[in-house]
């Protein structure tokens, strides 16, 4: 029912539920606010929006007032005004006027409400408290002096994050922002309160003083850290990033005003805020390198495209096309994993083209069919229960899980958490944590689909999953078996069910039998929805442009004749046939020339160290498109090739519901660095190609013609019983397990060089449960060593009780504590743990406490 | 056609003129050996002014780079390593080559740090030395007055 009313003469009409300030922004009046942020609920705090209202007896805080048919409301009578300069006269009483140097100037609501209500200078004197600055935390800046005790910080961190970090300490004139009981800070350092902070009292660290607001460019673009796909503003000046932020534009949602706040919902985490400063790190390779004499030397783009298409020619005359393979990575936009496919089929004549998304992303799809990947964010809030399987989201994909913990606690939706690992959703979110034994989460699904599917057909479970029930799923994975019960029945119960998990690096070797599984308990129960998450920011753009060895554009398979044809017309040449080098055809020993790596660290990042050694040695020649000189560059390229951030070149990036977004650019590319679409059309150019691209966007016409002439084929999810292989062996045999999980600090090896996120988390960090610390004769900080598959890695360990004790854990992304080498070709392994090095040798290092309650 | 003597009239009246001026003071001076007092107000070059310890009197506000109609001026700052919350001036430099001094960063400054100082002779055969870091900035402020000569 909309309602009708008057606000200064002007007739306004809004939806139901609209405050008197949302009418009065509709018809185009201006009403002063302080505390007042679209984000959050009405607090009616600052009293700066007061509005008298015809018959009522005092004015009215007009945030916080709901409309209603037939009200006359006048904002600028005198009483109103003379309440609001006296209200601003009270708040600038104990506010610095310090805007000349203070970060905020130029974008801050009390200098911009001062002037509209014309208040510039309290009468009532300055009583500044000229409090010292709090020593908060290494990222953001705590100025307690410019400080109005707006609560925007306290309230964004509860209702929107769902940390709950700050408070009001202390009432009445003492009363400060700060933490519980001025406990240290204990968050994971978002910053979404020094984005809703309207003064200059919080601030972020590594950008202040930096520059003014009026002076910085700001470029819209797109997170590139997890497949969210937050959108954001690159802030720049004088060529350089000086930080990001969520894109304001979306911070504008009322009744009135229902925009599309796009995937992040207008937030940023930890990550997304703070983890730009790569691209100005000091290791940022600024030029062509060719490997002489065993050093890695300074060359010219020409020398150096030359060299790489005299062997590509080379290898391809003499060995054959088929000897020259290509690694891409999620993390390059759409258009270059699309150009990446092009080179390698049109101009080298080969299929040998593949990505780490061969362990995750490509078994799942292969199961669930594309139209699994189909989802939104959307929808996903529309379910009433979520079922958390695996990796956790607040690591790996931290925007989605505080958006998840908003639905949980606002709408009360259920929450039931399947880890090994404690995650920040288990207390005061899930309903239900079920702590499995590593590497059985597939199991547990299983059983419970095998339940569910029982009672739902009265006994009769199918075929294919009757050697499952909840007692092998309590024998598999250590629950309990009421408690597997239990969660059987909510499930049942629940309405309809969102089946979420990330795929990350836990899935390792199991993606498509997992994803089994979750297709299985979807059917098993009324209504239920599959949530892969992508991994890398444009995991979804690399296999929908068909750069994979067994991919064609739109999620067709390689072996699509018809696709391959249609694919073939449109380049106007006919494709290789051959079936294509996987990752893990290549890691298990195939003959290979010359190996192109982009924006991959194979050395570090790969499952089976010693495979990609081994395929990096043997490999002819070897060339490194990346960033930075990473160990696979510096230790086996020939030739390594300066790419760029996704801040310095435009680009599309899809992220996980298939949200194709643009990142343009914000800067011109540091030193002599090129983007990897150029490199790839200069290449392609050396090698005889006649590609005309001009810019990124030129491929994009391209790409969207591709992808109408070869359309997804639109099957229903071809949701099959399937038997599940036996238990994976996790019989210890007195070792630990070792688990892996994404680190929210540690956005891969490129976020490791991050300066900001280093500071929050200086190295990698074994954690193991108290217990199992004591037993090991290793107290909290100290070193230990942790060896299988003759990979030997030593860290700081760490106590956590919320472990189990068999469990070892260490977060992935680390180069200087390479999982990948222990981990072999498995999600989960047994590990040998001991004490490493004498407790006085122990670096002070200490990493931060992390909220994982 | 005789030779009239009246011809050499003006030419006498010219020496005289010429023979009494070099008598007198004289009205130009040996620039820029001697330079000319100056107003006052004379808008010359922009200059820092010192803190009492010698620093920059600048706090970095940017004012005067916002207030600059040729953009001429351009800071940069960082906050202090060991204090955060004090924003450190790392350059500061003005374009003397742009400048029109029109004295507006003067007077947007909120600390009063800029003035405007006597130096008007920038000549050079290279442009990229008109660019003037803060140090030669508080240089003309340091030299006012002192190097204009006086013609007694």
């Amino acid at each position: 029912m909309p309602v009708t009313l008057t606000v200064d003469g002007q007739e306004v009409t809004v939806p139901d539920g609209s405050t008197i300030l949302d009418a009065a922004r509709k018809a185009g009046i201006y009403i002063p606010t302080l505390c007042f942020d679209t984000f959050l609920k009405p607090y009616g705090a600052c009293r700066m929006c007061v509005v008298e209202v015809e018959r009522a007896p005092k004015p009215l805080s007009s945030c916080n007032t709901m409309a209603m048919n037939g009200m006359v409301v006048s904002t600028k009578t005198e009483p109103v005004v003379h309440a609001q300069q006296g209200i601003m006269e009270m708040t600038l009483q104990h506010h610095p006027l310090d805007c000349p140097y203070c970060d905020k100037s130029g974008v801050c609501d009390l200098q911009h409400t001062a002037y509209e209500v014309g208040v510039y200078r309290s009468k009532l004197g300055s009583d500044n408290p000229n409090e010292p600055d709090h020593e908060f935390s290494p990222l953001i800046e705590w100025d307690p002096n410019r400080c109005i005790y707006c609560g925007k910080c306290v309230r964004i961190c509860d209702e929107r994050v769902g940390d709950s970090a700050l408070t009001f300490n202390l009432r009445g004139f003492h009363s400060y922002i700060g933490t519980q009981f001025d406990e240290p800070l204990d968050c994971v350092e978002c910053g979404e309160c020094i984005e809703v902070c309207p003064v200059g009292a919080l601030l972020s660290r590594p950008f202040m003083h930096s520059g003014r607001a009026w002076q910085v460019n700001q470029s819209e673009s797109i997170c590139n850290h997890c497949s969210v796909g937050c959108q954001m503003h690159v802030e720049t000046r004088m060529g350089e990033v000086l930080r990001t932020k969520a894109n304001p534009a979306l911070r504008d949602q009322t009744p009135v005003n229902t925009r599309d706040r796009g995937p992040g919902d207008g937030m940023l985490c930890t990550r997304g805020r703070f983890g730009y400063d790569y691209i100005h790190d000091d290791g940022r390779v600024k030029q062509p390198l060719i490997r002489r004499n065993g050093t890695l030397e300074p060359a010219s783009w020409d020398e150096a495209l030359t060299l790489v298409a005299n062997q590509i020619a080379e290898a391809k005359s003499q060995h054959g096309p088929d000897t020259i393979a290509a690694i891409t990575s999620g993390r390059l936009s759409d258009e270059e994993n699309y150009l990446v496919s092009r080179l390698m089929r049109e101009v080298v004549g080969t299929n040998n083209l593949d990505s780490t998304e061969r362990w995750t992303f490509i078994p799942t799809l292969k199961t669930l069919g594309p139209a699994a990947f189909n989802f939104s964010i959307t929808q996903m809030e529309h379910m009433d229960a979520f079922l958390v399987v695996g990796g956790d989201i607040m690591e790996s994909h931290d925007v989605l899980g505080m958006r998840m913990r908003q639905w949980v606690r606002d709408q009360g939706k259920a929450l039931i958490q399947v880890s090994s690992l404690p995650s920040r959703q288990d207390s005061r979110f899930a309903q239900r944590v079920l702590r499995v034994r590593p590497g059985t989460e597939e199991h547990l699904v299983q059983g419970l689909a095998a339940e569910l599917s029982r009672q739902s057909s009265n006994g009769s479970a199918p075929e294919e999953l009757r050697d499952y029930n909840l007692e092998t799923a309590a024998a598999d994975t250590g629950i309990e078996l009421t408690d597997l019960s239990e969660t059987a029945a909510q499930l049942a119960q629940a309405g309809s069910v969102g089946i979420v998990w990330a795929l990350g690096n836990w899935l390792i070797g199991s993606a498509g039998n997992f994803a089994q599984a979750a297709a299985n308990l979807a059917l098993a129960l009324p209504e239920a929805h599959l949530f892969p998450l992508a991994a890398k920011a444009n995991s979804r753009g690399l296999v929908q442009m068909g750069a994979g060895a067994d991919l064609l554009p739109n999620f067709r398979s390689g072996d699509d004749a018809q696709a391959r044809s249609a694919l073939g017309r449109l380049w106007d040449v006919v494709l290789p046939e051959s079936q294509g080098l996987t990752l893990d055809d290549l890691l298990s020993g195939a003959d290979v020339s010359v190996l192109y790596i982009i924006g991959e660290d194979l050395a570090a990042s790969a499952r089976n160290h010693q495979q990609a050694q081994t395929l990096l040695d043997q490999a002819g020649f070897v060339v490194v498109q990346d960033l930075f000189v990473n160990s696979t560059a510096a230790e086996h390229a020939d030739v390594v090739l300066p790419a760029v951030s996704f801040a310095e070149k435009t680009g599309t990036y899809t992220n996980l519901e298939g949200r194709a977004q643009r990142a343009q650019a914000a800067i011109p590319p540091v030193g002599e660095a090129k983007a990897d679409w150029q490199i790839f059309t200069e290449l392609a150019l050396q090698l005889g190609a006649r590609w005309t691209y001009k810019n990124s966007d030129s491929v994009a016409q391209e790409i969207a013609a591709v992808l109408a002439d070869i359309p997804t084929t639109h099957s229903a999810p071809r949701f099959g019983w399937q038997e599940l292989p036996a238990l994976p062996s996790v019989n210890g045999d007195g070792k630990l397990l070792l688990v892996t999980q994404d680190h929210l600090f540690v956005p891969g090896v490129t976020g490791r060089y991050s300066s900001n996120l280093r500071r929050l988390v200086e190295e990698p960090v074994a954690e193991l449960h108290p217990a199992q610390l004591e037993r090991l004769g290793v107290s909290d900080g100290e070193k230990v060593g942790i060896q299988a598959n003759g990979a030997d890695v030593t860290v700081t360990a760490k106590a956590n009780d919320r472990l189990a004790e068999d469990v070892v854990y260490l977060p992935v992304g680390f180069p200087d504590a390479p999982v990948g080498a222990l981990l072999g070709a498995e999600a989960t392994v047994a590990v040998s743990v001991r004490a490493a090095v004498p407790a006085a040798e122990v670096g002070s290092a200490q990493p931060r406490a992390r909220n994982e309650t | 056609m005789s030779f009239r003597f009246d011809s050499l009239l003006p030419i006498a009246k010219g020496l005289s003129v010429t023979l009494r001026e070099f008598f007198r003071r004289p009205v130009t001076i040996r620039y820029p050996e001697q330079k000319r007092p100056l107003s006052a107000i004379y808008r010359g070059a922009v200059g820092m002014r010192r803190r009492p310890d010698g620093r920059p009197k600048c706090v970095g506000c940017g004012l005067c780079e916002t207030a600059c109609p040729n953009e001429c001026i351009t800071i940069t700052t960082e906050s202090n390593p060991a204090q955060p919350t004090e924003k450190v001036v790392t350059s500061y430099t003005l374009d003397v080559g742009r400048c029109l001094f029109c004295s507006l960063c003067v007077e947007a400054c909120p600390v009063e740090a800029l003035e405007m100082t006597d130096a008007f002779d920038f000549s050079t055969d290279d442009r990229s030395t008109l660019i003037y870091d803060v140090d030669r900035l508080m240089d003309l402020v340091d030299k006012q007055g002192k190097e204009v000569a006086t013609l007694d």
